[in-house]
């Protein structure tokens, strides 16, 4: 089944086309890899889908409904979460509470008590292993669990469809390997998934289909062995 | 965090409370007015915290509800409407203000949402002055409704209290959580389903009923106002200097900078009868250059509020809140 669906997609700014016809399917369940060389247009995809910017035009469904048009936060309350490439986290709140927002305003529907709520986000920091700085503020944390507490967040909106930007970069060896079981189990648990990476041996690992973006162009789409042996894609990587 | 029963928290409030309901019968009439001035200021500096403070949206222009509030007020009583229509009037008219100037406003950030709301006091200021049939311009208008000093002290004693009530509630309710992420980032927060504009239009209404009805309070007090005791600049700016030097987003902020400076400057006003401003300035400079994020952040308050068991936490996760489960 198809979760989301780009057709057309333009996107631009001023006389600078970020994004020129960009066509991709979501198939719901998977793990979508999205790669190419910085500027290609990915971060704006991503800013696209969630309702940061409207597409200049072309067209944004998820599960068959149009979402281009719509403001992020009712995007968000369809089940379309996110984390940033360059951290941006809640600054002066506590993992704790960065995580709440997630869970408080993030989704539509049942209103839970706080201490409800307080147990489930309790939960979420459990399974990314931050729960015992639950209290801490997060500017005093290290940039891998400020990742990680933006993907608490994320998930605490119960999203359907989560977009994780940069995720691995930065990280050490050992981080980078738990990073990757965790992707692993958010989809196990049913969340399907875009990746923006640059860790080329983790996303090739972890995606079904990889699509590659160049200054805006979509130039190869696949899984990950087509798209590695594309010859547009090695030209886009290393030049002429 | 922990600190004593919440039974003990509220009855030393409580015995606060009395002591200063208590206090007017035994001091002089200078202290009680000393007072009512200082919750008028109290009301002012926690109001304006709760869009200034929590959101982060630094409101020059607050006092633009307190001067419609007064005059209104005036207005209205002028009217022959009753104490309690004019101050309700006074209320209506300044949150009806807050919802027209919010859609403009809100669409500017930082610096220049603080500038625009200055300007909107000069603009009304200005207003105040020349509408001369509906404000009487520079001869201002008298209130024909006699007051009592115990009457205005009670009042605004009972408003700050309510004041200090709903900040506190805002800083634990997720309500505070929207407006405090707003704060931190608001672009992010709107990704995470929360409505900016209308988290923080709220806020703005919250703190505009309360410093309008100071406005009225303060209108009835006086029994004469003019543009000036309205809508000067140094209404305008004192309740913010004191919000800032106290630490603003956590109502014990705006409490504390209030008590402060108003004592400060009673002290150095009748002690130092001509270097009095000048001290009071250095003061100000002193405080901002080393305590940025105001009294309340210094370890000593610090651990004074802890012991009372007050945090400016939201939310805070101790292991017996969910083991209770």
């Amino acid at each position: 089944m198809v979760l989301l669906e780009g057709k057309d997609i333009v996107k631009a700014f001023g006389g600078l086309t970020a994004l020129s016809n960009v066509d991709f399917i979501v198939q719901e369940g998977e793990i979508l890899g999205l790669i190419g060389p910085n500027g290609a247009g990915k971060t704006t995809l991503f800013n696209v889908i969630t309702g940061v910017y409207p597409p200049t035009s072309g067209t944004v469904h998820f599960k068959g409904k149009e979402i281009s048009s719509m403001r992020p936060d009712t995007i968000s309350h369809k089940g379309i979460s996110r984390t940033y490439q360059l951290v941006r986290t809640f600054q002066g709140l506590t993992v704790l509470e960065n995580t709440l927002v997630g869970r408080f305003f993030g989704r539509r529907g049942q209103t839970t008590s706080d201490a409800e709520s307080m147990e489930e986000v309790f939960g979420l920091l459990e399974f990314l292993d931050i729960e015992a700085k639950a209290n801490h503020l997060v500017e005093n944390l290290t940039m891998a669990d400020r990742k990680k507490v933006e993907i608490a967040r994320a998930l605490a909106t119960h999203p359907k469809l989560l977009l994780l930007d940069e995720v691995m970069a930065g990280l050490n060896p050992t981080e980078l390997e738990r990073m990757i079981e965790i992707i692993r189990e958010i989809n196990k648990r049913g969340i399907t998934l875009i990746l923006i990476e640059h860790q080329m041996r983790a996303i090739m690992n972890l995606s079904q289909r990889i699509l590659v973006l160049h200054h805006g162009e979509k130039i190869a789409e696949g899984t990950p062995h087509e798209v590695a042996n594309d010859p547009a894609v090695i030209q886009a990587y290393l030049g002429d | 965090m922990q600190g004593i029963s919440n039974k003990i928290k509220i009855i030393f409030f409580l015995i606060v409370i009395a002591v200063i309901a208590f206090l007017p019968t035994v001091t002089s009439q200078y202290f009680s007015v000393f007072l009512y001035q200082l919750f008028i200021y109290m009301i002012l500096a926690i109001s304006y915290d709760i869009l200034g403070g929590y959101t982060g949206y630094m409101n020059l222009g607050h006092s633009c509800f307190f001067g419609i509030g007064g005059y209104t007020f005036a207005i209205l009583a002028n009217k022959n409407l009753g104490l309690l229509v004019s101050m309700v009037g006074g209320m209506g008219a300044a949150a009806c203000f807050g919802l027209a100037i919010s859609y403009p406003f809100f669409r500017l950030r930082g610096a220049y949402f603080a500038l625009a709301n200055l300007g909107l006091i000069i603009l009304l200021g200005l207003l105040a002055h020349n509408l001369k049939p509906l404000t009487g311009g520079a001869d201002g208008l008298f209130i024909p409704i006699p007051y009592a000093l115990s009457a205005v002290y009670y009042s605004s004693l009972l408003l700050c209290l309510l004041t200090i009530l709903l900040s506190y509630r805002i800083g634990k309710s997720r309500f505070g959580l929207a407006l405090v992420s707003i704060r931190a980032d608001e672009d992010v927060a709107n990704a995470f389903g929360i409505n900016p504009y209308w988290y923080k239009l709220a806020a703005l209404i919250l703190g505009a009923i309360p410093a309008s009805l100071a406005g009225g309070i303060f209108a009835w007090a006086l029994t004469y106002i003019n543009p000036d005791s309205l809508l000067g600049i140094e209404i305008a700016l004192v309740p913010v200097t004191m919000a800032m030097l106290g630490g603003t987003g956590f109502v014990a902020g705006p409490i504390l900078g209030s008590l402060f400076i108003s004592v400060v400057q009673e002290l150095v006003w009748t002690k130092l009868p001509y270097l009095h401003l000048a001290i009071y300035g250095a003061i100000l400079i002193l405080i901002g250059l080393y305590m940025p994020g105001g009294l309340i952040r210094t370890k000593a308050f610090q651990r004074t509020l802890s012991r009372l068991g007050l945090t400016e936490r939201l939310y805070w996760y101790s292991p017996k809140q969910i083991s209770g489960l």
